[in-house]
């Protein structure tokens, strides 16, 4: 479903990618897992169009999508979870999720849907979203992002900053949307838990991927265990 | 107390004026984080092109409809100017420094007000009446004209207007989603300069309208009659807090009113300066304005 080819990016004169290849097939769960600065946001914001590549391409259902421009993207199906959640302050959780399905016509069912996922949403729907506490705002940024009608999900360190009960509830549901037939492309520096929600995963280091398998190898694998897993 | 209410209306119907210019500046600034100094320009240019209109259709009379088709070819021609600046001076410079941005906007201003002398010439041109002024109500000392009415009822309902635009509809939510992160509006699938240009285009359609109400009002043209309206809108909106629409429409309706009861109270040689007082105390106790917040973060 996405694939990137000899990927080559970077901001200004330093590089940050060097020829990164990386495929997602149709319904899969893969996890990008590195250490701070391995790259790991920048493939997404290179998939994503915010930073362009200066060389390589990005194939997403077979066609080239590495010439459009971002909001072109979020129109062919692909949907990106920033980093740090990047949630509207200025706007309503209600109103933050009517930009989510900006390029959608939606419908109440659609608003049903995510405050199905994430009681929580209905409550505060009228509030400010800047009012969120973090692990809110994460659940708005999911939910945001599942209003486009996405067949593929790019989350960038859901996990980031919130408690480890949280992050339990925020992967479980990561788990409920890749079974109901997204594709979740997941970045996270929390490797444990990225492992075992995910069939394939790539180990990135500067820019370039060290290791790439099942999930389950890589689990297994000492190198990985010692590195990233803290064991 | 005849006269109060005289001023009160007088001070309306010129603080609506305000705060349409006002609007603009707060709009642009909401969503660029810039101040648009052309934007007096589009004022005045918008003048211009309701004079040349109201002139081929003078030997229609004065009819609703002239009147209408004044301010609409105004507004559009407004829009189009607004548009166009935005796509050849700002885009170009989206990602640098907001100085650069700035100071551009002063040389748009000053290429703007230098071409239309070059082609209208300096003299001041007498804007064709193309609504004869009537008293509606008249009292001893006070006297309501209907310009003044459809002035200040214009003012109000544009207003309105916007504020349902940008609070309601889901295009307004854009435009704000817009005003706090362009890379996480292009996220949603939102064409942020799209976005910003149709911004633009709104604001300066209001300075159009503002700018046949002023016409209508005080009729006289000239390339340079944007400079001082433009830089009271600019104190309204820096008054009311930049970025807020409900501190631009506050802030030109106090301007225009703080001015109608200078002139009449204390002296008209201060009305300007009065303007300014008010600028300079509101910033001293509150710097952000009325109605402007300190944004903030949370990480």
């Amino acid at each position: 479903m996405l694939r990137l080819e000899g990927i080559e990016a970077g901001y200004g004169r330093c590089a940050v990618l060097r020829g990164l290849n990386l495929e997602v097939g149709k319904g899969e769960t893969v996890a990008l897992v590195g250490a701070n600065g391995a790259g790991k946001t920048t493939v997404l914001r290179t998939i994503s169009a915010l930073i362009r590549p200066r060389a390589g391409r990005v194939l997403f259902d077979g066609k080239d999508i590495s010439h459009l421009k971002p909001h072109e993207i979020v129109c062919r199906g692909l949907s990106h979870v920033p980093e740090r959640r990047g949630i509207f302050a200025n706007l309503t959780v209600y109103e933050n999720l009517v930009v989510g399905g900006y390029t959608q016509r939606l419908t109440s069912k659609d608003f049903e849907e995510v405050y199905t996922l994430f009681p929580v949403l209905r409550e505060r729907a009228k509030q400010s979203a800047g009012t969120l506490s973090g692990g809110e705002q994460q659940m708005l940024a999911i939910s945001r992002a599942l209003l486009s009608r996405p067949k593929l999900l790019l989350l960038d360190e859901p996990s980031l900053g919130l408690a480890p009960l949280v992050t339990k509830k925020i992967f479980e549901t990561i788990q409920r949307i890749s079974s109901q037939g997204t594709t979740v492309l997941l970045v996270e520096q929390n490797a444990h838990a990225a492992l075992k929600i995910s069939q394939r995963a790539y180990v990135l280091e500067v820019g370039e991927v060290r290791f790439a398998g099942s999930s389950k190898e890589l689990q297994a694998n000492d190198e990985i265990r010692r590195a990233y897993l803290g064991e | 107390m005849q006269a109060f209410i005289q001023n009160l209306i007088n001070g309306l119907a010129l603080g609506g004026v305000y705060a349409l210019v006002a609007l603009g500046y707060t709009m642009v600034y909401g969503i660029l984080q810039f101040i648009n100094f052309a934007h007096s320009e589009i004022f005045m240019l918008g003048a211009f092109a309701g004079l040349f209109v109201a002139v081929a259709l003078q030997d229609v009379g004065s009819t609703p409809v002239v009147v209408t088709a004044v301010v609409f070819a105004s507004m559009a021609a407004c829009m189009a100017v607004g548009a166009l600046v935005e796509r050849l001076a700002y885009r170009p410079l989206r990602s640098a420094p907001r100085l650069n941005v700035l100071i551009t906007a002063v040389g748009v201003s000053l290429l703007l007000q230098n071409a239309a002398q070059i082609l209208w010439g300096a003299t001041p041109r007498v804007f064709p009446t193309i609504l004869e002024t009537q008293p509606l109500w008249q009292g001893t000392e006070l006297v309501l004209t209907n310009v003044q009415l459809i002035v200040i009822v214009v003012s109000a309902v544009l207003v309105f207007g916007l504020s349902i635009l940008v609070n309601r509809t889901k295009l307004g939510m854009a435009m704000r989603a817009v005003s706090f992160d362009f890379d996480v509006s292009s996220l949603m699938g939102i064409p942020t300069d799209r976005i910003i240009v149709f911004t633009f285009m709104i604001g300066c359609s209001l300075a159009g309208c503002a700018s046949i109400l002023y016409g209508i009002s005080y009729p006289k043209i000239e390339p340079m009659m944007g400079v001082v309206i433009g830089m009271k809108a600019f104190v309204a909106a820096v008054f009311g807090g930049i970025g807020s629409l409900t501190g631009a429409a506050v802030g030109g309706l106090v301007l225009g009113l703080s001015e109608s009861f200078t002139i009449y109270y204390v002296s008209s040689t201060f009305r300007d300066a009065i303007a300014f007082a008010i600028l300079i105390l509101v910033l001293l106790l509150r710097p952000s304005g009325l109605f402007g917040v300190v944004r903030k973060e949370k990480v």
